[in-house]
């Protein structure tokens, strides 16, 4: 059945400006830059593993207390927040097998892990902070010595958790506005408008 | 197989229509025409029907571009696009080159609330009501009522 309309609009449409040139090489690029950020991800944790056990080899050869529990906050905490990270982004969307309102319910799920991940990384500044009241506690009753060392270790564990705790309050402001539009966005999908 | 350089071929532009009824700034439509294409390209492997590939790869065009909208909410200083379109925010550059019919109907189409816009995006790029269902995860009658409504609603904004 002709309509006129349908058929005036669809020139119209098509009409407007649609560029493709450089698609298929950002692509390329966005595809490599992806997998070098998550291959980077688990070199890191890789590394901070290494670095851990080493501190730990030492520590416990040189009968450093303060060195172990610098080794235990590399072995727990990076490899888990890699874990979580990695966990989050397999959380994607199966953009082909959902119709939008599913993607949308998906997100919403999704956001709900990232605020969970948050109360990660919240947890992590906590224990950053600790680790300096714990470093310092056993220097203060002669596990070691107050040295320079002891003091940029503990200001770049201080920066560190300052760093997560505010990323993860910036982060959170965020989600909860994700976490709005997802609603909205929902009752409009389903409600047909 | 499909590869994604012949998807982008075939349905690059139309993609990028899809990206403009969402997204208005010439930057963001760029980066949401890259998702698309992303996860078109991981998607891909899973096509199990050749023939449902037009339907295929809209429904992942408007599913990430429904993801899209959600994710730059959550940015600092960024409105809701449908929401901010509807109160007819339209920025005065758009009013003055909105006099072209196409600007004049895609920014009418952005205007539409999303089930709406959905289904009128995928008939103006000639997708059957069989292929629009398959791709939105709507029956028929539903593609027609809501392309109805759509088309009752682009007269309305287009003839106002």
């Amino acid at each position: 059945m002709a309509d006129d309309f349908l058929d005036e609009a669809r020139r119209n449409w098509r009409a407007q400006d649609a560029e493709i040139a450089g698609v298929s090489t950002r692509l390329r690029r966005d595809l490599a830059f992806q997998r070098l950020m998550q291959g980077g991800e688990f070199v890191a944790a890789g590394v901070a593993v290494a670095a851990g056990l080493g501190f730990a080899w030492t520590g416990v050869v040189q009968g450093d207390a303060r060195l172990i529990v610098a080794a235990a906050v590399l072995l727990v905490l990076l490899p888990l927040l890699t874990w979580a990270a990695w966990r989050v982004r397999r959380r994607e969307p199966r953009w082909a097998d959902d119709e939008p309102a599913g993607v949308v319910a998906q997100m919403l799920a999704q956001v709900d892990a990232t605020r969970r991940l948050m109360s990660l990384a919240l947890w992590q500044a906590w224990t950053l902070a600790g680790t300096v009241v714990a470093l310092w506690a056993l220097t203060l009753f002669g596990w070691g010595e107050v040295d320079a060392g002891l003091g940029i270790v503990t200001a770049a564990l201080l920066a560190s958790a300052a760093a997560a705790a505010g990323w993860a309050f910036w982060r959170e402001r965020g989600l909860r506005r994700e976490r709005a539009c997802c609603e909205r966005l929902l009752e409009e999908l389903r409600n047909g408008g | 197989m499909v590869s994604i350089e012949q998807v982008i071929a075939a349905y690059g532009p139309a993609l990028v229509r899809i990206a403009a009824s969402y997204e208005r700034e010439r930057a963001l439509r760029d980066d949401l025409v890259q998702e698309i294409t992303v996860a078109i390209w991981k998607a891909l492997p899973n096509l199990q029907d050749q023939a449902k590939l037009k339907p295929f790869v809209f429904r992942i065009a408007h599913n990430r571009a429904v993801s899209h909208v959600a994710r730059q909410a959550a940015r600092p200083g960024q409105a809701e696009l449908s929401e901010a379109l509807r109160d007819g925010e339209a920025d005065p550059e758009a009013r003055l080159v909105g006099k072209e019919r196409s600007e004049r109907l895609v920014e009418a189409v952005r205007r539409l609330p999303l089930a709406y816009r959905q289904v009128v995006t995928l008939a103006l790029e000639d997708l059957s009501y069989d292929d629009i269902a398959e791709a939105l995860g709507l029956s028929v009658s539903n593609v027609g009522v809501r392309l109805n409504r759509a088309k009752a609603q682009l007269k309305a904004m287009l003839d106002g």
